[in-house]
């Protein structure tokens, strides 16, 4: 149990950083320690032997003008030396131990090798913690003189240096463990918060959560911003098929009510073969009528959701327009309208050749649709400022201006038209698709002088 | 002429069926893919309506399967999914037609007609003939009872195709289809503007009509001869 808590907690990154921080943090703390150690023992080391090295200098010098007895005159002045004069067979003559060293054996002494001599040798006393240096050296009469220094003060010095520094450590690496683990939990906020966000989105089903973004601006703010980014284009979407499906649903009852009333009325009558054939012919259109709606209506969430797959292409407008004109020709023809085409040559776009021609057709339905006998229909293109501009003008009746803001709306219908046949997605249709090709609508109109529908966009370009 | 109709919706196996018994073929039903499956290799058939949605083995699997084993009947898929890329994916798994749900059954019948007619490899005609109204598809003229008749192009192509399915019933989406080359609904009565158009040439001096409209449904030439 504990163990897998353990576990996990050190595949967290934060763990991760967090020790792999501590662990450097103690490293160099350690080499750190282990030079200036190194150098106050050898500083102290060479201060011991430089006072040693006086002392022997000066004893010998006593020796060379007055022998022992000069020198037992002199330990007087020394008496914190241990001080040995022996002779060529290393029998004691001479030797003096100040009080805390009193205890130390004579034996140990002369035990120091012959080819220790001009060394300094270290000696612990049995029993107790006191440390000693000795030096020692052959005189010119093969006697032995050994000057020796008590270094206990020193070593207590540097191993109270050793434990203060184990004692300051241990808190240190602790600290340094948490000021890491507050440090990389700090940078990784942003992560943690982008888990916790997406976490939330999963569970709830919320779109509309968004991640608070972080104050620093480094790579994982930026992914913050990505993701929060990416999070409304995904609830736009979402927002948009919520919306097509609502209007999919609302667009159908009424066609679905006069489908369903057709046959109930038809059924309800006494039974006549005739009266059954009307209803059933209504029937049929009725459905038809529903069959197209639900398509242009798909078609127009597709294109506004940015899910439409454009067939793109260099597309020729003259032709295009051409044969736009030439459907429409006997229609025009038998309603007196005339159709007129003029075409700056040589434009193309790029862009689903079936589906422009249906923006165009649509509005030349409408234009032949809404212009009266006599009236007439100009359809134009021109190249102007890298674009392409398509026109469809009429002079027929006209759209009011409080109205014309809302033709592009799905299932509009100008107030003086709502009895005319018509699906009334006409205009929206043209317009998702037009903007799903990256172009732009416009339409002005006066009422009862004529309307003028634009299609903008961007020239084809052969690279 | 037999045709298998693979379906697992009653209703719609049901008036496709009757529909084609009507039009004077023999038809037979399957429910399943695997059913369908086993009726191909028992028997020839000139032509097949599939279904892709079918339980377990659906209608993909089944074409690819019967093309594997060289069985060429001709295939009209049927769906639901009218993206283009699901019309590929039907076209390259080995049907010859694809049809959208939903459809009318006269356009269905006039698919499967021109598939069989595909496949039966008949050269085409230089000439058609419906009762006393001809059609030289070389000279392009047009003679009812030695009449000659001025068409304009589309006038012309509305004709053939109306005579190449003569006693069909044609909707309008079809006849935009074939007529124009490219499929538009459009809101104006464009298709029904050039019907009365070719109507006024074809039948207005003559007493016997040939060109009927079907309301709801669509237009279809008859031979008035001939008791459709």
């Amino acid at each position: 149990m504990f163990s897998g808590i353990l576990r996990k907690i050190s595949k967290k990154i934060n763990f991760r950083l967090s020790a792999i921080f501590s662990l450097i943090f103690i490293l160099s703390s350690l080499f750190l320690f282990g030079i200036i150690y190194a150098l106050l023992a050898s500083f102290l080391l060479r201060e011991d032997a430089q006072i040693l090295r006086l002392k022997i200098l000066e004893f010998w010098a006593h020796y060379q003008s007055g022998g022992v007895s000069r020198v037992m005159r002199e330990v007087n002045e020394n008496r914190s030396f241990i001080v040995r004069v022996a002779d060529g067979w290393n029998n004691t003559l001479y030797l003096w131990l100040p009080v805390q060293l009193q205890g130390l054996d004579v034996e140990r002494l002369k035990l120091i090798e012959t080819k220790k001599y001009g060394q300094l040798v270290r000696l612990k006393m049995d029993g107790s913690k006191y440390t000693m240096e000795i030096a020692s050296i052959k005189l010119s009469d093969g006697n032995i003189l050994q000057i020796g220094m008590d270094i206990t003060a020193r070593d207590r010095i540097l191993r109270r240096v050793r434990v203060t520094f184990v004692f300051a450590l241990l808190p240190l690496v602790v600290l340094s463990f948490l000021i890491g683990s507050y440090l990389s939990a700090r940078s990784l906020k942003p992560i943690s918060n982008l888990s916790s966000t997406v976490k939330s989105v999963i569970d709830t089903g919320k779109i509309n959560t968004r991640i608070s973004p972080s104050i620093t601006k480094n790579e994982l703010g930026d992914l913050v911003v990505l993701f929060n980014r990416m999070l409304e284009k995904i609830e736009l979407l979402v927002e948009g098929m919520r919306r097509a499906l609502d209007s999919v649903a609302h667009d159908l009852r009424t066609p679905m009510t006069r489908l369903r009333g057709t046959a109930e009325m038809a059924l309800k009558g006494p039974p006549n073969a005739r009266t059954y054939s009307e209803a059933l012919a209504d029937c049929m259109e009725e459905s038809e009528h529903i069959i197209t709606m639900l398509n242009t209506i798909m078609d127009i969430a597709e294109a506004e959701t940015g899910t439409m797959k454009l067939d793109r292409a260099e597309v020729k407008i003259s032709t295009l327009i051409e044969e736009c004109a030439e459907l429409y020709s006997y229609v025009a023809e038998e309603k007196g309208i005339s159709i007129h085409t003029s075409v700056q040559e040589d434009i193309s776009v790029f862009a689903d050749k079936g589906r422009i021609r249906r923006a165009i057709l649509n509005l030349l339905d409408n234009a032949v649709k809404y212009t009266s006998r006599g009236g007439r229909v100009d359809i134009g293109a021109s190249a102007r400022d890298n674009k392409a501009v398509i026109s469809v003008k009429d002079n027929g009746v006209g759209i009011e201006e409080d109205e014309l803001p809302n033709i592009w709306e799905r299932l509009y219908r100008g107030k003086e038209h709502r009895s005319t046949s018509g699906l009334g997605l006409g205009l929206s249709f043209v317009k998702a698709i037009v903007l799903a090709h990256g172009g732009e609508v416009e339409a002005t109109s006066k009422l009862r002088e004529g309307s003028n529908f634009t299609i903008v966009l961007a020239l084809y370009r052969e690279v | 002429m037999r045709i298998l109709v693979v379906e697992d919706d009653r209703k719609i196996a049901s008036f496709i069926i009757k529909g084609l018994k009507q039009a004077g073929y023999a038809a037979d039903h399957a429910a399943t893919g695997e059913e369908a499956y086993l009726m191909a290799q028992v028997s020839t058939y000139d032509a097949a309506v599939v279904d892709i949605l079918l339980p377990k083995m659906d209608g993909l699997s089944l074409i690819e399967k019967l093309r594997k084993e060289k069985i060429n009947t001709p295939v009209i898929i049927l769906s639901a999914k009218r993206s283009v890329d699901d019309r590929i994916k039907g076209l390259r798994a080995g049907g010859d037609d694809y049809l959208t749900k939903p459809f009318s059954f006269s356009e269905l019948l006039v698919r499967i007609q021109a598939l069989m007619r595909r496949a039966s490899m008949t050269s085409s005609p230089v000439k058609l003939t419906v009762g006393d109204l001809t059609m030289d598809l070389l000279t392009r003229k047009v003679k009812r009872e030695e009449t000659e008749i001025e068409l304009m192009p589309r006038e012309f192509s509305l004709l053939e195709y109306l005579m190449r399915n003569a006693g069909n019933v044609l909707s309008k989406t079809v006849i935009m289809e074939h007529v124009w080359g490219y499929d538009f609904d459009p809101q104006t009565n464009v298709v029904d503007v050039l019907v009365s158009r070719l109507r006024s040439k074809i039948d207005r001096d003559f007493d016997k009509k040939m060109i009927y409209t079907i309301r709801g449904v669509g237009y279809v030439l008859r031979d008035p001869q001939k008791n459709q």
